[in-house]
């Protein structure tokens, strides 16, 4: 792996530079902070090492212009510090530092910071490869766009505002709501095993095509539960597991493919249910209108009032301008016109719409014969 | 490995080093050097070479900064130096030149001549001790 050494004493920049060899890193040194952001501009260096006191550009600052450089992948910055102190740590911090080592440094405790930064880079390709296959998942499907974007942001707020409340405080951290946002966007993985001739369809489900929509909880539950079980320790797996394979079930035992109960269902599974349902109701579909905040707030707290885990409406309640915000920021490309022409623009609380978060409108999600 | 075996069997070394012996590992701790190039003797005896070299040259900038009452050039010259000497395990010059640092950053010019001397007191202390472990 490369590092990138920035440090005008070269006392230092020898020292670090003989370790880092030693421990079998790639390494490139910048004299300067000037000479460090053109290095990183090029994308090369995941794990940067910079002095804290350097004429010019301070390594604090070079942070804050390493962070706002938004350049490919995230960058693990050490700073060498000379001195000590809650107080410089908290500056570093804030300005984007990941870690901190004070000069002159124990080369095996050098060794040791690298590695966790490692480990942290290595978390962060994970949940890049994770999201990618969730959105090729997703590709076959033209109408959803940033559809997976939105529901971990949505899934997210939910689950920030449950951390917060007496009930949940034991179950729901800081832990949780960063696993719950790795792990929503896999809901739908399953529907890889649906065919074109059923996910794609822009009218109506027979209630044969329904039954094969049905599946793709269980398909997404199958190839989650095979990796599951060859590697246990991934809790990643265990709860994407868990939203695949119940993230249609309803609060009132209408879902599928269980029909569970209340709060059978997995936390993980209610909270993506209701953001599922939300996205969908407020995005035009190929069957359906984008229907306003409000619109959909209507259809949650009418019809399908039951369907949700009263304590996430709340949750919902209590967050409706995050969830509008992050509407507006994760927008949807305009679809060529005329896509719509001939479909019903109000909402159609019959629940005569084919896709699957909506299929739960209106009353029981038997489908709908035409 | 033979440190190693001393120390598990024979107890830490540093309690049979003579009061001397603390004093000049003050001047430059070679072996904390070493151990910090990972025994690349060949870096250690480089770093050490480089501070004698640079060392001479940096105080007389020093005093020429001083003469001029630059105490921001000072702090700098020191501060330099302070990285210099940590890296290469000089304790009693690290010392030193961190204290001209925080006068020349406080502007206190008048500490800053005694500390000088001192450096210079100091500098020739090291550049004996420090050649004994160079390769001739
Ligand atoms: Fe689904």
């Amino acid at each position: 792996m490369r590092v990138l050494i920035v440090e005008d004493d070269d006392f230092a920049a020898d020292v670090l530079e003989n370790a880092l060899s030693r421990f079998g890193y790639e390494v490139t040194k910048a004299r300067n902070g000037r000479e460090a952001l053109e290095l990183v501009r090029s994308s090369l260096y995941r794990l940067v090492i910079s002095d804290w006191e350097m004429p010019e550009i301070s390594g604090v600052d070079l942070c804050r212009r390493i962070r706002a450089q938004h350049t490919g992948g995230y960058v693990y910055i050490i700073l060498l510090t000379a001195r000590r102190g809650t107080k410089h740590v908290v500056e570093g911090l804030n300005a984007g530092a990941d870690d901190f080592i004070t000069k002159p440094f124990e080369p095996q405790e050098l060794l040791v910071r690298l590695r966790a930064g490692e480990r942290i880079l290595a978390l962060e390709s994970r949940e890049l490869i994770i999201f990618s296959l969730a959105k090729l998942a997703e590709s076959r499907d033209p109408d959803t766009g940033a559809h997976l974007e939105r529901m971990r942001e949505y899934c997210r707020v939910l689950a920030e505002h449950l951390s917060r409340q007496e009930k949940f405080r034991d179950q729901v951290d800081g832990n949780y709501i960063q696993l719950i946002y790795l792990t929503s966007p896999l809901h739908d993985i399953g529907k890889v095993g649906i065919p074109d001739s059923v996910l794609l369809k822009p009218g109506k489900f027979t209630p044969e095509e329904f039954e094969i929509m049905k599946q793709h909880a269980l398909i997404g539950f199958q190839t989650l539960d095979a990796a599951a079980r060859t590697h246990p320790d991934a809790r990643f797996l265990l709860m994407a597991r868990e939203i695949a394979i119940s993230h249609h079930e309803r609060f009132d035992g209408s879902g599928y493919p269980n029909h569970l109960v209340g709060e059978a269902i997995p936390l993980c599974s209610r909270i993506v249910a209701l953001a599922d349902v939300y996205d969908a109701l407020t995005t035009k579909r190929i069957y359906k209108p984008a229907y306003s905040h409000e619109e959909a707030r209507a259809i949650i707290f009418g019809e399908m009032l039951n369907k949700f885990d009263p304590e996430i409406l709340e949750a919902f309640c209590q967050n409706e301008e995050r969830f509008m915000k992050i509407k507006a920021q994760f927008t949807d490309q305009e679809h060529p016109t005329g896509r719509m022409n001939g479909q019903s623009q109000t909402p159609d609380p019959q629940g005569n719409s084919p896709f699957c978060p909506i299929l739960t409108v209106g009353t029981p999600d038997a489908p709908i014969t035409s | 490995m033979q440190e190693t075996f001393h120390n598990h069997w024979e107890g830490p070394k540093s309690s049979a080093d003579t009061p001397a012996q603390t004093q000049q590992t003050e001047i430059l701790d070679y072996n904390a050097l070493v151990d910090r190039c990972l025994g690349n003797i060949e870096l250690a005896s480089r770093l050490v070479e480089k501070l004698q070299t640079c060392l001479p040259q940096e105080i007389e900038s020093m005093e020429k900064a001083l003469s001029q009452n630059d105490a921001a050039q000072l702090a700098r010259i020191a501060h330099r130096l302070k990285g210099a000497t940590a890296s290469v395990s000089a304790q009693r010059l690290n010392r030193v030149v961190e204290a001209i640092e925080e006068y020349g950053k406080a502007g206190t010019l008048s500490d800053i001549p005694a500390s000088l001397e001192q450096l210079h007191q100091e500098w020739e202390q090291f550049r004996i001790h420090s050649t004994t472990f160079l390769p001739s």
